[in-house]
């Protein structure tokens, strides 16, 4: 046998094979399987005469992915035809209104695991790279994994990206992640497994990994890979109940291409509008004026990144007639921040915060702006169309966006943070 | 499968919040269509015929995973994109949903905006003609289950026929 890539050998596995090489097609079988709007799908199911899902402990319904109350009554229509058929098909985990972010959930409630498979319903399922596992987005085909478990894949080859360093203060993953998406572009990874390794990696904790492996999807990656380590048993074995085996790559394997960054150097960076490959450096466009700012979404919603915020803020008022939303990612997440004050700090400052949802990213719930307004967020996506007609969106790290809403301007976090300084 | 139509040409990195715009997600399919690609064309739906052929850039539907981006092709009257390169997931939507999507490395230069264009499609392969000046382009075929997807008019009915090992786990 030759050396394989762990994304190789967790589709080999998965598939029954002994071995698989990228551009094959193969047949896996999945181990979990989300959906945030499932409602068409189930009624598909319905009306095809299915009595049940192919195993209701694989299912994840994450109702509270795109909203934490319903915004219409449309939308609670919706929720409530999906709840009905969830209960008629023996679907076991339904995370509803105010519980968060999908994935997320997905993660934290022990439903995948490193070496498992996921396919989820939403383009950010590149993110269970983060704990070693193989996910992918699968949308147009969720009923046949409803009812058979298993669906077709196209083996993809593996680009390494190797971190070394330690960031400087005042700049995060995030940070990273825009650089990442300057050099790689948005479909530098198409259709590839994107791996995260190296020093810089080891040093970040799980949720903080999420952030590079959610913006894989930015990239057009399949799916992500961070080799599981300490940390990354250390996170599953108190929410996986199951035995599992993680994948590594073989040495030797194969990548497609191998690309090694030296962290130190990074500065604070933002994604201008209006693609998030769209990176400048916070310097280039400080001063810019801003109307919101918002922590949260996939990629800024862990506890770190609201603690990140509250550093920056905390004994200081957020500027007046700026909105400085703040969404925990899940329920998890908001009771680490309500025990820990990061929360208390934060409306202190003059931040909403709102239940666990994906926040004002793609505008399906609340905090819309209005058109000629301007808006800073953590979350992954600046796209024309998304948060409306005529806005303009810049995406940063909590940190960055912080800063912003204290002056009302795109401003550089190094100012307001102890030890920090502004090159 | 053949189609011929006029070419509307779109860039790089077109991606789902372009083409189904979130603030029209809840609307109605004709007020949808009228204000799918407006953020880089405005009034598209005005300037397609039935059978028309989208041809996209690099990375052609990147972005969320919404199925009414695929799905509003057809609303519009395209009878294929022909793509530099297609985003993975809309690619496997556009597939499941039976509309036509298929990269062509070279497209956009072969085919610019408004030429005639035939695409042939089948089990050897793909064949794109730009009808104005006979110029063809060669695309590699496409996997017999995409094949049998299209045919079928997507992954629903060729589910309930049971074929190509695309069935429900027997219960």
């Amino acid at each position: 046998m030759s050396s394989h890539t762990a994304t190789e050998k967790i589709l080999a596995r998965a598939s029954g094979k002994k071995e698989v090489s990228p551009g094959d097609i193969v047949t896996a079988k999945i181990d979990v399987c989300f959906s945030h709007s499932p409602w068409n799908v189930l009624s598909n199911m319905e009306q095809m005469g299915a009595t049940s899902v192919f195993d209701p402990d694989k299912v994840v319904l994450g109702l509270s992915h795109h909203v934490f109350l319903p915004a219409s009554q449309w939308y609670a229509n919706k929720l409530d035809e999906a709840r009905r058929l969830a209960a008629k098909f023996g679907i076991k985990h339904i995370y509803d209104m105010g519980t968060g972010n999908g994935h997320i959930l997905v993660m934290e409630n022990g439903h995948i695991w490193p070496g498992g498979v996921a396919a989820c319903a939403d383009s950010h399922s590149t993110c269970y790279g983060a704990l070693g596992a193989y996910g992918t987005p699968i949308s147009g085909e969720f009923l046949q994994l409803l009812l058979a478990g298993e669906i077709w894949f196209k083996v993809p080859s593996t680009i390494q990206i190797r971190l070394e360093g330690t960031t400087r203060r005042g700049v995060c993953a995030r940070d990273v992640g825009q650089v990442l998406l300057r050099d790689v572009g948005l479909d530098g990874a198409l259709w590839r497994t994107l791996e995260f390794a190296g020093s810089y990696i080891s040093s970040l904790s799980v949720y903080q990994r999420m952030v590079l492996t959610f913006l894989a999807a930015e990239m057009g990656a399949a799916s992500s890979y961070i080799a599981p380590d300490e940390k990354t048993l250390e996170f599953v074995k108190v929410r996986v109940s199951r035995p599992f085996e993680p994948v590594y790559n073989d040495p030797g394997c194969e990548f497609e291409a191998v690309i090694e960054y030296d962290v130190s150097q990074v500065e604070p960076c933002v994604a201008k509008p209006h693609a998030p490959n769209n990176t400048a450096t916070v310097r280039d466009v400080e001063g810019t004026p801003i109307n919101q700012a918002f922590v949260g979404g996939c990629t800024g919603s862990s506890l770190e990144d609201l603690r990140m915020a509250a550093e920056v803020v905390k004994g200081r008022k957020v500027k007046k007639g700026v909105r400085f939303i703040v969404v925990p990612g899940t329920y998890h997440i908001m009771r680490a921040a309500l025990a820990d004050g990061t929360i208390e700090t934060l409306v202190r400052a003059g931040a909403i915060i709102t239940a666990p949802w994906c926040g004002p990213c793609q505008m399906m719930c609340v905090g819309w702006t209005a058109e000629g307004e301007r808006s800073i967020g953590t979350h992954p996506r600046n796209w024309p169309g998304r948060a409306g007609k005529g806005v303009e969106v810049y995406l940063a790290s909590p940190y960055t966006v912080a800063a912003s809403a204290l002056t009302g301007e795109i401003t550089d976090p190094r100012r307001f943070l102890e030890g920090g300084t502004v090159v | 499968m053949k189609f011929a139509g006029k070419a509307i040409k779109m860039g790089d990195d077109i991606n789902t919040d372009i083409i189904a715009p979130t603030n029209y997600l809840r609307a109605d399919g004709e007020e949808f269509k009228r204000h799918s690609f407006e953020a880089v064309r405005s009034n598209l739906y005005k300037d397609v015929t039935p059978g028309d052929i989208l041809i996209g850039g690099r990375n052609f539907g990147c972005g969320s995973h919404r199925l009414q981006a695929s799905l509003v092709l057809k609303s519009l009257g395209f009878s294929v994109v022909i793509a530099e390169s297609l985003a993975r997931l809309y690619f496997r939507n556009c597939i499941s949903l039976g509309v036509p999507a298929i990269a062509m490395p070279g497209v956009t230069q072969l085919v610019q905006e408004g030429d005639r264009v035939e695409v042939v499609l089948s089990e050897s392969g793909v064949t794109l003609t730009n009808l104005e000046n006979g110029k063809k382009l060669e695309g590699t075929p496409l996997p017999p289950l995409v094949m049998a997807l299209l045919e079928a008019g997507g992954f629903i009915p060729l589910m309930k026929k049971g074929s190509h090992g695309i069935r429900p786990k027997s219960s």
